[in-house]
């Protein structure tokens, strides 16, 4: 806008009218979809105009990243169904631990994340050291099943 | 035989939802107890819709029969129960206790606040049969063979604690109460903030060996000195008492709806410190939604 004062033009081009289409630097976030990394702004028509982009959002499971206890370190995503955790050979997660019960822990999954529920194990489930019967959980939430200690991320 | 107690709301005066309370929840008041098929409801604010969620999932169309426990009618203890679904079925009955006979209040306010300038359907038209009914002359009365007790407290309008007792397993759940106004010596927590308090022998005795005390410990020592006279207990007093009444488990609830998931955890933090000083083993964790307990260990 003009300054009343001086009676001069603007010196800055109103915020509603684009410049000449931008540099745009590479993206090198390797889940992005490759047309998206070839060239962002592929969509763009004229110099001043720039289209609102389709969304393109990047998924990441839930995950327990085990920290110590055998078979630590290792990640285990956590599906969109019920898991059993235990040391016997027939439960989803097996963790050859003698701290652990056959079947310790069943995770639930549900629309918001998941729960984790003792099935009444002999040495317990631990969060953030308070022994728990059930628990929603929450991103870097600490569980510990004797000697296995397992880390909550979240997905989104 | 095990107690189980979930937490459906732990915060204290109004929700706050958010990521700063994404950990320890943003609900008001409300904390399921079942103990064995028999299921205690202890207040009724915001985190109560969701239990409602959680009972009409499992009860697989079985009539559901609870016993509510409300420690005052404050709107962070009663908001939840228009949501309540459960109280729309006809099949299901619910239970609300005054503290002694003839006491209908908590029943005549539920209601009131379900008028129509409140609230769109009237109490009188809740399908469920909800009860009004009463402990015994002494506070106290078995219920489903647990017994219930009660405990006057010391808030604005007043409020009520509760223990329920079976086979040697104790809970109790004490919310909005400033034990710090009653204290021995008030003057000490500023003379010699980290010296044990001399907390009233009464509230003692209530609390005495419980394996979990269910605690309003909304304030830091810091925010008590602002908020002296509102009705709520300095977490380190609430954790003098569970050391003087040899609690097992000690869970602080009802946090302040300013404090933010770190600052809880401080709070409980500054309490653990305390236990240690004083040579106690009671354990102390914050409350937080989602989580249940089993009483059994």
């Amino acid at each position: 806008m003009a300054d009343p004062q001086n009676n001069q033009p603007p010196t800055a081009a109103p915020r509603s009218t684009l410049g000449p289409r931008p540099e745009v630097p590479a993206v090198r976030h390797a889940q992005l979809p490759a047309d998206l990394v070839a060239d962002p702004l592929a969509a763009l028509t004229s110099a001043n105009e720039i289209p609102v982009l389709p969304v393109q959002s990047v998924s990441r499971p839930c995950m327990l990243q085990q920290v110590r206890g055998p078979l630590a370190p290792q990640f285990i995503e956590l599906r969109d169904a019920d898991m059993i955790l235990g040391r016997a050979d027939d439960v989803d997660v097996r963790i050859p631990s003698s701290a652990l019960s056959r079947r310790h822990m069943r995770i639930e999954s549900y629309a918001f994340g998941h729960r984790v529920v003792d099935l009444d194990s002999a040495n317990g489930v631990f969060l953030n050291e308070v022994r728990v019967h059930s628990a929603v959980m929450r991103d870097g939430d600490v569980l510990q099943l004797g000697n296995v200690v397992l880390l909550y991320h979240e997905g989104r | 035989m095990a107690f189980f107690v979930r937490f459906w709301g732990t915060r204290g005066s109004i929700p706050t939802p958010g990521r700063a309370t994404y950990r320890y929840g943003g609900n008001t008041s409300c904390v399921e107890i079942r103990i064995e098929d028999k299921l205690f409801i202890c207040d009724g604010g915001t985190g109560l819709r969701e239990l409602g969620v959680d009972l009409l999932r499992t009860s697989g169309g079985a009539p559901i029969v609870a016993h509510f426990l409300f420690s005052h009618m404050h709107w962070d203890h009663i908001q939840g129960f228009p949501f309540f679904a459960p109280i729309y079925q006809p099949m299901n009955t619910f239970h609300i206790y005054g503290s002694r006979p003839g006491d209908t209040r908590f029943h005549s306010l539920l209601s009131g606040q379900m008028r129509s300038s409140y609230f769109p359907v009237d109490f009188s038209e809740l399908n469920a049969n909800i009860v009004a009914n009463e402990l015994g002359e002494d506070g106290t009365r078995v219920i489903d063979g647990v017994t219930v007790r009660c405990l006057e407290q010391r808030h604005p309008g007043g409020s009520y604690a509760y223990s329920l007792e079976k086979d040697g397993y104790k809970v109790v759940y004490a919310t909005d109460n400033e034990i710090d106004l009653i204290l021995g010596d008030p003057t000490l927590p500023i003379r010699e903030p980290d010296a044990p308090r001399a907390i009233p022998a009464d509230i003692v005795d209530f609390c005495r060996n419980a394996d979990l005390l269910i605690i309003d410990g909304q304030y830091t020592d810091a925010e008590y000195r602002k908020y002296t006279g509102w009705g709520h207990n300095r977490a380190t007093t609430a954790t003098d008492l569970a050391i003087a009444a040899n609690v097992k488990q000690l869970a602080i609830y009802h946090h302040d709806p300013m404090q933010s998931d770190k600052d809880v955890e401080a709070k409980i933090e500054h309490c653990r410190v305390r236990v240690a000083q004083q040579g106690s083993s009671v354990f102390v964790f914050p409350a937080r939604e989602g989580v249940e307990l089993r009483i059994d260990y």
